[in-house]
């Protein structure tokens, strides 16, 4: 299961921010609605908040897709955040995949790091 | 006698000590960032316990009691019963301090405080009793070894490999995760994998079901090649999967390779051979430029870079396994060799000079063959007094540690070309100057993390410490990326304290360099980490002391580089002989660009300034006659001896040009200390005395002198 809301915080439009919250199995079995929904938010908005809240799993498909939501929202010079990374599953399966953190990912892992938000 | 040889093992014990401490805390140091290494673990124990053991034996049962109180609680982290943690490592740095100071007691030093022990030992006992109470956290290493059991080979050799794997795009359809398989690899032995992500497309292009990450792994694992390649073996034929031993950890007689940056990539297929080729004559970082042009990703490099710190330590590790095949000498017997070495030299020319001038031929060719020997001797001689420039690198880390956490900053030390070897003495006397550009550094260099965070930069500064030998020379360089130097705030400062007025236009590399004379800094602006009473003009001058030179670049925001030039030994050195009348002088080989002859129509004057016209473009000289005031005729013709003085090009005219020499350098007495211009003397062949000319010291002292005169006309 997965569970994705999209919504604005208050007093802000969607052009300017949309908030994105991701919850359940963030896996490749669902990896084409979350790259729909990713892609349709980030052409909207100038801000995309990705919220992770009570993920059951992670694995590195959402990895890169979160990567590439970094590298498109680059591209465009609009902005993307990421909070939520503490939840324990994200940080296991960072860590596994050896593309985060300092000791592993090298130049590109203490750049993500800074990044994401806890 | 009895007493002499207790004297003689107490001495030993020290020396071990000073050594095992050293290594110690290197290795408490490398466990703060890898706090899982048994390893790493094994050899804190093992020090500390031969520290005890030692102790016990040479009679310092003090330092052996507290030892082994130490020593029970690793016991505890070497078994798994006590997590590594930074409380764990701090009490054990205070510990190698403690024994240090106990050690400096017995050697006649302030006593070591008994209340600093009894506090570390009850931390470290309410350390392990917490541990306890807690309940053990489950082993790893046991858990490893259970799961292997009877699926483990035969245990063989531990090796290092080299593991490049790109998994299909298609793996996650075909219902496989790459990540089960770096876990299952990780369960074999000391595993690290760094992941490539630059593939990965941006949103339009990216299909979300493919994988497009691959990775790089170091692996070090007594379980041989079937059992690594087991790992793959669902995956191997669709996957690209490259595995490579690099090094045979446990092989006493086999040497390690270590690989250049460059061969690393190139073996990996992460850069072609032309391009290497051309970034290699540009001679700029090879990383560095990779990462600029685009042809390599900056993952690439890093994860090239970590293969190559992974190798060396394979190497430190198979070196101090068969450390039997060394001896230990004391310093002062290899110190005696060099000057008996120095007399040979020096005997060796009058003996070359006088059979050439008898005309026997037979004389001549067995003096040839008694000079070809005396370099040989002396080459090898030299080479026992060298040792890599690492052993004094280390300290820093903890330095570094230390300050960083004293000044709420984030400071990682990168060191470069640990294994670069210089004359024992040079390091020794090479030491204060670091400990102070070091400090300088994350004093006054680096900034905090909030203020680098704000200008865009990771929130942890870096020093790069690195030495590279350039011909004759060492190079070191000191590098920070902090916010570099302020030209305009330096410039207000001088013209402050008196040493540049306002009118005068000076370079950016001039101001920088205001930064390095005596007074420039003040009493006012010591703080407890960069004033210890010692300015940049004491580093400048223990630098030139040792006929080094130290340059300053620096670019506002992004940091500094401090360069010094030190000479590999001060005891001999190539040198070319010139004469002035009777007189001869020694100009050190290693600045010497060129040499010219001078015709009156090549010599010209500007400004007060002599001149001589080389090759079309002017160049500044020196009459070496009338700098040193040493009488006869004065003349404009002669030779120009071109020396390099910090990148510039300054002629010295001399009468003369004799031709390389061995010199054996001979200190100056007392009396000669303060002369400027002048670093020592030398013996030639036939007993004359030659002096060795400071040329640095010379150019500098022959700008300033025609400045004051351009300033006054």
């Amino acid at each position: 299961m997965i569970d994705i809301k999209v919504g604005s915080p208050k007093g802000e439009s969607r052009k300017d921010r949309i908030r994105l919250t991701l919850s359940g199995r963030l896996t490749v079995n669902h990896a084409l609605e979350m790259h729909g929904a990713l892609s349709e938010a980030l052409h909207e908005t100038q801000h995309l908040e990705i919220k992770l809240k009570k993920v059951e799993e992670t694995d590195l498909s959402f990895l890169q897709l979160l990567l590439s939501v970094r590298k498109s929202a680059q591209a465009l010079g609009k902005e993307a955040t990421v909070s939520g990374c503490a939840e324990e599953s994200f940080q296991a399966a960072a860590a596994d995949s050896g593309l985060f953190g300092r000791e592993h990912g090298g130049v590109e892992g203490a750049d993500i790091l800074s990044w994401l938000e806890a | 006698m009895k007493g002499n040889y207790a004297d003689t093992m107490k001495a030993a014990f020290r020396e071990e000590a000073s050594e095992l401490l050293a290594e110690l805390e290197n290795s408490l140091l490398e466990l703060e960032g890898d706090s899982a290494n048994h390893e790493l673990i094994d050899r804190v124990f093992r020090a500390m316990h031969t520290l005890k053991g030692s102790g016990a034996m040479f009679g310092f049962e003090e330092i052996a009691d507290f030892a082994h109180e130490v020593e029970n609680v690793l016991d505890l982290a070497r078994n798994d019963r006590l997590p590594v943690t930074k409380e764990l490592i701090d009490l054990n740095l205070a510990a190698r301090d403690q024994i240090l100071d106990m050690l400096a007691t017995s050697d006649g030093g302030a006593p070591a405080t008994r209340e600093k022990n009894d506090r570390i030992v009850s931390q470290l006992q309410k350390l392990s009793l917490d541990a306890r109470m807690e309940g053990a956290p489950e082993s790893v290493a046991s858990e490893a070894a259970d799961a292997s059991d009877g699926t483990q080979a035969d245990s063989g050799d531990r090796e290092l490999y080299r593991i490049r794997f790109r998994p299909a795009a298609e793996i996650f359809l075909f219902g496989t995760n790459p990540v089960l398989l770096l876990k299952e690899l990780a369960e074999l032995g000391d595993c690290e994998a760094m992941a490539h992500t630059a593939e990965i497309p941006g949103l339009d292009e990216i299909n979300p079901e493919h994988c497009y990450t691959y990775w790089d792994i170091m692996l070090t694992t007594d379980r041989g090649m079937n059992a690594v390649r087991d790992v793959f073996v669902f995956v191997e034929d669709d996957s690209e999967l490259e595995i490579e031993v690099l090094a045979d950890l446990d092989a006493v007689d086999e040497d390690i390779t270590q690989k250049k940056l460059g061969q690393i990539l190139l073996e990996r297929g992460d850069i072609d051979e032309e391009n290497l080729r051309r970034i290699l004559s540009s001679k700029k970082l090879l990383g560095q430029v990779l990462v600029e042009e685009g042809l390599g990703e900056a993952e690439a490099v890093k994860s090239a870079l970590h293969e190559q710190r992974e190798v060396k330590r394979a190497e430190e590790a198979r070196q101090s396994a068969s450390s039997a095949s060394s001896i230990r000498v004391r310093s002062d017997k290899l110190d005696a060799l060099v000057n008996l070495v120095g007399e040979l030299v020096t005997v060796q020319a009058h003996l070359s000079q006088t059979t050439g001038e008898l005309g026997n031929g037979e004389l001549v060719s067995t003096a040839e063959e008694v000079e070809r020997l005396t370099a040989e001797l002396r080459d090898t001689a030299m080479s026992l007094r060298m040792v890599p420039i690492g052993s004094m690198f280390g300290k820093f880390r903890r330095l570094v540690r230390d300050l960083s956490g004293q000044l709420g900053k984030e400071v990682e030390l990168i060191t470069e070309g640990d294994d670069t070897e210089l004359d024992k003495s040079v390091i020794e006397r090479l030491s204060d100057p670091l400990v102070h550009l070091v400090r300088n550094c994350i004093d006054h260099g680096i900034e905090s993390p909030d203020v680098r965070a704000k200008h865009h930069k990771e929130r942890a500064g870096t020093i790069i410490l690195s030495a590279e030998h350039s011909g004759a020379q060492v190079l070191i360089q000191i590098t920070d990326d902090g916010a570099g130097l302020n030209s305009r705030e330096i410039l207000t400062k001088a013209v402050a304290r008196g040493l540049v007025s306002p009118q005068d236009e000076l370079s950016e590399k001039e101001i920088f360099d205001l930064v390095l004379a005596p007074g420039f800094s003040t009493a006012q602006e010591v703080t407890d980490v960069s004033g210890r009473g010692v300015g940049m003009d004491v580093v400048k001058k223990t630098i030139e002391g040792l006929r080094g030179s130290l340059e300053i670049e620096s670019s506002e925001g992004e940091g500094t580089t401090v360069t010094l030039k030190i000479p590999l030994t001060m005891a001999i050195i190539e040198g070319l002989l010139v004469k002035l009348g009777d007189d001869f002088f020694v100009v050190p080989l290693a600045v010497v660009r060129e040499c010219v002859e001078l015709s009156p129509e090549d010599a010209s004057r500007s400004n007060g300034r002599r001149l001589v016209n080389l090759r079309g473009s002017l160049l500044p000289y020196v009459n070496l006659r009338e700098f040193l005031a040493h009488g006869g005729e004065s003349s404009e013709t002669g030779h120009v001896v071109v020396i390099d003085a910090g990148g510039r090009g300054v002629g010295l005219l001399v009468d003369e040009v004799i031709g390389s020499l061995q010199t054996v350098i001979k200190n100056l007495g007392r009396m000669y200390q303060d002369l400027e211009g002048v670093s020592g003397a030398t013996i030639l062949g036939d007993g004359t005395i030659a002096l060795i000319l400071d040329v640095l010291k010379l150019a500098a002292i022959a700008e300033a002198e025609e400045t004051a005169m351009s300033h006054q006309t």
